[in-house]
């Protein structure tokens, strides 16, 4: 074994490995929400583009670049000059890999991780054509999704949201991303300074994709506002094996620190990281 | 009080309005697939300007054949075959010294391609699809926005030729038009687009060429949205008040004679045709910041009902003239009445927005025309005329109060028949009286106010309190018998424990024999009354789960209102749980399983059981010996909506020989 070092090499001392999420395997869905909910929950200047809501919970057995781990993520899709893409709202990481998924999807991506306190606080349970998943943090079951795969969405306009998703089949879509640049100002009050918005593509290459009714609940917590999006309408789900790859990143803007930060914090932080108790 | 503005004579351009009561255009598919007006048409416009529209603003009028349709059944002035029926119209509108204006419209993305089957891409300031129904579409080249600027004018030019009295640019509400003017939908780089001046060229050429072809003295009104209230959900660069101030201002400059103050876009189509819970007046102070900006009359809409308010607001001058759409779809009277001081005789518009479905419904196919869900005479006008008087004092029983029995005793009362009411409520309205009482449905109460003023004065013998059985109708030796005896909640009893007394249904609280607070409650069935009730009982300091079996919040109701009752829980924090079917009901919990099987627990101190209703129709069988006895409504066949009680009751009633 390489044991580490302190002193890294400097063609080691790159936060730049390959962003692939190998074997993932879970539950995906879609619902339909509210436009005014999921224009309260996006800093601008992204703008909602409809009123869907999609999301996985998934295991992820060979990422390239950390050990196993479980993810669960709710995105809302928005429009950014023109161009429509998945904007994820908040991720939930748990497994042996999770804290080594969280910093650099947080400091190289400004994605909006966190990480649940136990190794079992993502379950993916595939039993038959019923899969069910579910996301819970410090106490609270945030996200608990079935899908009877009988091959067919709740609605079939659900496809749309999937492409071309299916077995041996690759689909890309955009995404966005916002990074928040934190510093301390001359009198030491740490600040942000600066907002990145970022975009990607993030191609999937299926095994399998069956498709399935779901039933979506979603409910918040003190520290995490999954709940903040209502479930109108189950659109659909899915059952999928794949490999995820996360394609370079390309720096396309900025956000005013000042209106995007207090809709970017409470899925980084909780409540009493956040706050200081007098 | 005395309605001294809106009766008073007004000014528009060189013609002068009897009054300030406008009638907005609405598409309600009385024409026919040529765009002539119809017989049906001009009968239809003919009535609100006898009953008292000072001013009448025709539907949609396209001026282009190939991508400007927009409804199966609208008014076409794209070539000259229609003149010889817009002049009839003009003349049975001008017989009551009314006026009207043809509205030019080109639709632009917001049609569909079935309707313009000489195109396979719809046309756009820009290639955007409409997010609200998407399909194919173009940006129209520089050439061709001139080449329909010549349209708008040709059209102007035939109106004209036909005797209306003005025309009207349809720029508001998301049309063509309008996808020029908003900075959300424009991206053009051409003199068509990039700032407001360039966004809003389209529409002064329009101007300037109709005035070249009719003159600058024919009257020309424009119809703007005042804000398409785009950044409610987060939308950017949508036209805000301020930018229709400079366009109204542009509109004067150059000549316009009016200006019509309507407000959103289709991705906001809410705000144009607005529900129930919208409330009178609520957008009323856009339209008076416009009308500050200009010195040309300036009229608007704003879910105006009351003549007392349009008065009001006149006499506060926030605005010039009072423009309504549905008021005068509910009413064709609504301006005579109110001006006599007859507020409480007008059949108001509940904002149920039934004409908006049932007109959609024939959009792309025709067939059909809109509805009114209480005024069935509305589109049937050359099919009803007055009812006839011959009931010569015989006796009928109505059996329940609800919309169906209030109908059919109004109109047996005018026919005459010796009417008795028999109601078990302490209270007129039945079902309707409940549907107006959760938060900001109070307008679903219109009608129940108006009927009892109705009964009132025709002299129905109403008896409240109660109970009617096949032996006291009897007794009263009925020559015909209504039964609207309604519906009562289901409850089945396969599920264990209904019986609970943590169990109640929406009928309970809306009526407010039940009322808790501080309580966590399941209501079960996510339809119109369990999202109702759900918000009522929030809005009570409760904390409300809304769950259903059908994967939508809604299923099958009117999409439109589906989203205001969507929207108006979430902003007040109703969870919604769609996809669950009811298994058990616990003492504090309800148990229910989802799409998958899954049972799923959800803790609760109370359960409101919304899963329909059933037929109360007892009286059927026990009366079937009697000659004419109409079963009707929710007693007929369950869950109906308001018109299928009252549309019925009407041509029972009417019919009756």
């Amino acid at each position: 074994m390489k044991k580490a070092v302190f002193n890294l090499p400097k063609t080691e001392a790159i936060l730049n490995p390959i962003s692939i999420m190998g074997a993932e395997s879970g539950v995906y869905f879609t619902f339909m929400s509210d436009m005014g909910a999921i224009a309260k929950a996006l800093p601008e200047p992204l703008e909602p583009a409809f009123p869907l809501v999609s999301g996985y919970i998934v295991n992820i057995d060979k990422p390239a670049f950390t050990l196993p781990y479980r993810e669960a993520m709710l995105g809302v899709y928005v429009k950014y000059k023109g161009e429509i893409g998945l904007f994820p709202l908040s991720f939930l990481l748990c497994g042996p890999g999770a804290e080594m998924a969280t910093l650099p999807g947080r400091e190289k991506y400004g994605l909006p991780k966190k990480m649940c306190e136990n190794e079992d606080c993502i379950k993916i349970m595939k039993e038959g054509d019923v899969v069910r998943a579910t996301a819970a943090r410090k106490g609270v079951m945030l996200a608990d999704v079935s899908v009877k795969l009988d091959g067919a969405y709740n609605n079939p306009g659900c496809a749309a949201a999937y492409g071309n998703a299916g077995p041996g089949q690759k689909s890309g879509g955009l995404s966005y991303y916002m990074h928040p640049l934190i510093e301390p100002d001359e009198k030491g009050v740490p600040v942000f300074s600066k907002v990145n918005i970022y975009t990607n593509v993030a191609e999937y290459t299926y095994r399998t994709w069956v498709p399935g009714k779901a039933t979506i609940r979603l409910q918040s917590s003190e520290d995490d506002p999954w709940g903040e999006l209502p479930v109108f309408e189950n659109m659909g789900g899915a059952y999928s094996e794949n490999d995820l790859e996360m394609k370079e990143l390309v720096k396309v803007g900025e956000a005013d620190p000042e209106t995007a930060i207090p809709k970017l914090l409470s899925t980084r932080f909780d409540k009493l990281g956040l706050i200081r108790e007098v | 009080m005395s309605f001294e503005c809106i009766s008073a004579k007004g000014v528009i351009g060189n013609l002068e309005t009897k009054n300030r009561l406008v009638m907005a255009a609405m598409g309600v598919g009385i024409g026919d697939p040529s765009g002539k007006a119809t017989d049906e048409f001009i009968r239809f416009y003919a009535d609100r300007a006898k009953g008292g529209a000072g001013l009448i603003f025709t539907e949609i009028v396209r001026v282009n054949e190939v991508h400007g349709v927009c409804e199966y059944d609208q008014l076409s002035l794209a070539d000259d075959s229609t003149i010889e029926s817009f002049q009839k119209l003009a003349d049975a509108v001008h017989e009551y010294d009314t006026k009207i204006f043809a509205q030019l419209h080109h639709p632009g993305r917001e049609t569909h391609l079935a309707l313009n089957p000489k195109v396979n891409q719809l046309v756009s300031s820009s290639p955007y699809p409409s997010i609200v129904a998407p399909e194919p579409t173009r940006a129209l080249t520089a050439e061709e926005v001139e080449e329909l600027v010549k349209d708008f004018a040709a059209a102007a030019v035939r109106a004209k030729k036909a005797g209306m009295d003005g025309v009207e640019i349809h720029a508001g509400h998301g049309y063509l038009v309008h996808q020029f003017l908003s900075g959300a939908d424009n991206m053009r780089t051409d003199k068509y687009g990039g700032n407001a001046q360039n966004r809003r060229r389209f529409l002064m050429e329009i101007i300037a060429a109709i005035q070249k072809e009719c003159g600058v003295d024919y009257p020309i009104s424009v119809r703007l949205s005042s804000s398409e209230f785009l950044d409610t959900i987060g939308i950017k660069g949508g036209i805000t008040v301020e930018q229709t101030i400079e366009t109204a201002v542009e509109c004067e400059k150059a000549g316009v004679a009016f200006i019509n103050v309507s407000s959103g876009t289709h991705f906001t189509g809410n705000t144009i045709v607005e529900p129930t819970s919208y409330e009178q007046g609520w957008k009323i102070d856009l339209a008076a910041e416009i009308c500050k900006n200009v010195a040309i009359p300036v009229g608007a809409t704003s879910v105006i009902r009351d003549p007392e308010y349009a008065e009001h607001i006149l006499a506060e001058g926030k605005i010039d003239y009072i423009v309504m759409g549905r008021s005068w779809l509910a009413d064709p009277e609504w301006g005579k009445k109110a001006i006599e001081g007859r507020s409480r005789d007008i059949r108001k518009c509940l904002g149920c927005m039934y004409c908006f479905e049932t007109a959609g419904n024939n959009i792309m196919t025709g067939g059909s025309h809109a509805f009114c869900a209480v005024n069935p005479y509305m589109g049937e006008e050359t099919k009803y005329g007055e009812p006839s008087k011959d009931g010569n004092g015989r006796k009928v029983v109505v059996v329940g109060a609800g919309p169906a029995g209030l109908e059919a005793a109004m109109i047996l009362a005018q026919r005459e028949f010796d009417v008795t009411l028999v109601e078990k409520e302490d209270h007129l309205g039945g079902q309707m009286y409940l549907a107006s009482q959760p938060p900001h449905k109070g307008k679903m109460g219109n009608f129940i106010t108006y009927a009892a003023k109705q009964l009132k004065d025709l002299g129905v013998d109403i008896r409240l309190n109660t109970t009617a059985t096949a032996e006291t109708i009897r007794a009263m030796k009925p020559y015909a018998v209504f039964l609207t005896t309604g519906s009562e909640a289901i409850r089945p009893a396969s599920i264990p424990g209904i019986q609970g007394d943590n169990v109640f249904v929406p009928a309970d609280i809306l009526s407010h024999k039940v009322w808790f607070s501080g309580k966590k409650v399941v209501v079960v069935g996510a339809g119109l009354t369990g999202m109702e009730t759900a918000k009522f009982l929030q809005e009570a300091g409760n904390e409300v789960t809304d769950i259903d079996m059908a994967d939508a919040c809604g299923f099958g109701a009117f999409p439109l209102i589906v989203m205001d009752e969507t929207a108006s829980m979430a902003g007040m924090g109703i969870r919604t749980c769609p996809g669950h079917r009811l298994v058990e009901i616990r003492k504090d919990s309800v148990l229910a399983e989802d799409n998958a099987g899954i049972r799923v627990e959800f803790p609760c101190d109370i359960v409101i059981m919304s899963l329909g209703v059933k037929s109360v129709n007892r009286l059927q069988d026990e009366l079937a010996d009697l000659e004419h006895v109409f079963t009707i409504g929710d007693s007929q066949k369950s869950g109906q909506r308001i018109p299928q009680a009252i549309h019925p009751a009407f041509k029972a009633a009417y019919g009756l020989q």
